[in-house]
């Protein structure tokens, strides 16, 4: 159904959206446009002299082994973060809906890290597997494993994936809980008499009647492992050793503002956009098919 | 096929007790219906028979096995459930073939009893739809589908038609008690509707507050209600009850100093306090008849007529009377009972109070 508010004046309208769309303006579509204009100019060091180039920091980029190796980086990095984020955050709210019992209890420390700013999380991560001190890296050491995230670029990768993972699934772990309290307990029931037991029930009726929810973690998760995890990569590996942690979105920094190199980190931003564009539009599009539970 | 028993069962949700000691027993291939108001425990009755909810204290057995501690697959039980709960991803076909497929059953054994449960129920053509794409009247016989592929040795009707409309149901009733019968099936359907219960049962169980009233067959219970609770629940309007004293022959009843006779002496004190309950359809008028009663509003429903009124002071009865009669309000209506047709009841306990042996 269609839901309208008519008003009498004309005016009016335009004035009460008139916040919203000046901090629009403001902070999205003017730095947006600015980065658009800025992606296509090359700068002397010293800012004075600017000249237009048209396409030519983005073939720079695609030249440049440093952002194919970003790029890989993020692949990496985004899909492991979205998959292992999903499937913890799965079994958890698979195992937390089958208890009812204790529910609340568990609910409220899974949800715990969700309220933990990026950084600190990442700060909390550091020391458990800082090499010297840490004690993940200690009991690492005992099996054998010897653990220097600072030296070593796989397992600072590994690092910060386990960071990041950590602090989206509990925002993952909160919607599969509702998706699956959500599917009447009647169907449950239903398939308990048609002898399936919890296994076979969670594969053949409770992870299909989830699907829609899945599909929109995975989309949200895939924007945040792109974007917000920047935090986390400041806190734990400076995007290091050697750039191995260097995801797309620490590039932007460390080029613009390290590098100063602001047309080359325009350029990127702009890439950046073209990703975050594609994905909503998927989830807008794709996420309106719902799944009806009657 | 298979006898379901129940005995002194209990069960509690925390400090609720919501069932009181039920003691049941349910024939081979019978049909028995639970009838009663909306919470008096119906619903939990049939889940602790599922294995749906655990027994807190008691015994139930199907065929010569103690159930208690099964799991609901290994019950050999089947369950329609008033929302249908069918698996909205999956088509009607593969809805029926779940619980076969779950029990390794032989494809061509799982296409010949889905097809051949299609036949009956009439849904052949909606085999490869969604439940999402059916009328309700659909969603239950695949529901129904459901249970009776899997040829369980019970079925189990939780309220299975209350989301209908008022002809479909009459309609679902006749197939579900035809279904039922062809299988030969023990069948336990609950109901808070009392047509459907005196439809549908070979007897009905009549639940009170997590207690049984009486077991009976549906005229049985009709006739000879055990209680007041039953007298008032079963028939539409329901019976008229008031107080009265035992006549000290004990075979006639008074009532403001008018006397009705009973058909013969019954087991009660002379001289005691009873409740006299009469069914509206019961009372005839009759000139000169013991009962007047002074009409106050009359409903002409077509095929009959009912009209409320007072007798004496305060007692307020209805009367029923066939086709439209031209009683109106203001009117005095002698009206007489049929010895027989009197029912007593023991105004303490609400028992039921019969002619001495
Ligand atoms: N899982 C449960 N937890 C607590 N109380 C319950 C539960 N299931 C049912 N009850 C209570 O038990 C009583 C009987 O419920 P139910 O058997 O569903 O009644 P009916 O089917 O006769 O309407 C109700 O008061 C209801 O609130
Ligand atoms: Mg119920």
């Amino acid at each position: 159904m269609e839901k309208r508010v008519v008003f009498r004046q004309r005016g009016l309208p335009y004035l009460l959206l008139a916040p919203q769309l000046a901090v629009t303006l403001v902070f999205f579509i003017w730095p947006a446009s600015q980065a658009l204009w800025q992606s296509m100019l090359v700068q002397d060091p010293f800012g004075l002299a600017t000249q237009f180039v048209w396409f030519d920091n983005f073939r720079a980029l695609f030249g440049n082994p440093e952002y194919t190796n970003s790029l890989r980086v993020t692949a990496v990095f985004s899909f492991a973060v979205a998959f292992s984020g999903l499937a913890i955050a799965l079994l958890l709210a698979a195992m937390a809906d089958f208890v009812i019992r204790a529910a609340t209890f568990y609910k409220t420390m899974l949800i715990w890290p969700y309220a933990v700013a990026p950084a600190i999380a990442g700060v909390l991560w550091l020391f458990m597997f800082n090499p010297a001190i840490g004690i993940i890296a200690w009991l690492l050491g005992g099996v054998g494993i010897d653990w220097n995230h600072q030296l070593d670029g796989g397992q600072a990768l590994l690092l910060v994936i386990i960071a990041a993972t950590w602090k989206q699934i509990s925002y993952n772990f909160l919607f599969f809980l509702a998706g699956m309290q959500s599917i009447p307990r009647s169907l449950i029931e239903a398939a308990a008499i048609d002898g399936a037991g919890p296994v076979k029930r969670f594969v053949t009726l409770i992870f299909p009647l989830i699907s829609p929810t899945t599909f929109f973690l995975l989309v949200v998760n895939l924007v945040y492992a792109f974007f917000d995890t920047f935090g986390i990569i400041h806190a734990v590996t400076e995007g290091g050793p050697a750039q191995a942690t260097t995801t797309l979105v620490y590039k932007v920094y460390r080029d613009g503002f390290i590098g100063l190199d602001l047309g080359g980190s325009a350029a990127q931003s702009v890439i950046l956009m073209a990703i975050v564009m594609a994905l909503t539009f998927v989830q807008f599009r794709f996420i309106e098919r719902r799944v009806q539970y009657a | 096929m298979a006898e379901v028993v129940v005995e002194s069962l209990h069960k509690s949700f925390g400090a609720v007790e919501v069932l009181k000691g039920i003691d049941l027993a349910i024939a081979d291939g019978e049909m028995m219906v639970v009838l009663g108001p909306s919470g008096c425990g119906k619903s939990t009755l049939l889940r602790l028979v599922a294995g749906l909810e655990t027994v807190t204290s008691g015994e139930i057995r199907i065929g010569a096995r103690r159930v208690n501690d099964l799991e609901p697959k290994d019950r050999d039980i089947a369950m329609v459930f008033q929302n249908y709960a069918l698996y909205p991803h999956m088509t009607v076909y593969d809805n029926m073939a779940y619980g076969l497929r779950n029990r390794r059953v032989p494809r061509p054994e799982i296409e010949r009893r889905v097809q051949e449960a299609a036949r009956i129920l009439g849904l052949g053509e909606l085999l490869r739809r969604r439940p999402r794409e059916l009328s309700g009247g659909q969603r239950q016989r695949v529901a129904m589908g459901r249970a009776i592929v899997r040829e369980p040795e019970v079925f189990l009707f939780d309220e299975p038609l209350s989301n209908l409309d008022a002809k479909l149901r009459v309609q679902m009733r006749h197939e579900i008690r035809q279904l039922q019968a062809r299988l030969g099936t023990t069948g336990i359907y609950v109901t808070h509707d009392q047509v459907e219960a005196m439809t549908l049962g070979d007897r009905l169980v009549v639940m009170n507050e997590g207690r049984i009233e009486q077991v009976g067959g549906p005229l049985e219970v009709y006739e000879r209600p055990a209680s007041l609770f039953v007298a008032g629940f079963i028939g539409s309007p329901p019976m008229n009850c008031f107080p009265a004293r035992l006549g000290e022959d004990r075979a006639r009843i008074l009532l403001d100093g008018r006397s009705l006779p009973l058909a013969g002496p019954v087991a009660a004190e002379a001289g005691a306090e009873l409740v006299v309950g009469v069914r509206p359809e019961h009372l005839e008028p009759a000139d000169g008849g013991p009962l007047v009663l002074a009409v106050d509003w009359v409903e002409i429903l077509g095929a009959d007529t009912i009209a409320h009124g007072r007798i004496g002071e305060e007692v307020r009865i209805c009367v029923r009377l066939p086709g439209a009669t031209s009683i109106a309000a203001g009117d005095r209506l002698p009206l007489a009972v049929p010895p027989e047709r009197l029912h007593l009841f023991d105004p303490r306990s609400g028992r039921r109070i019969d002619e001495k042996a």
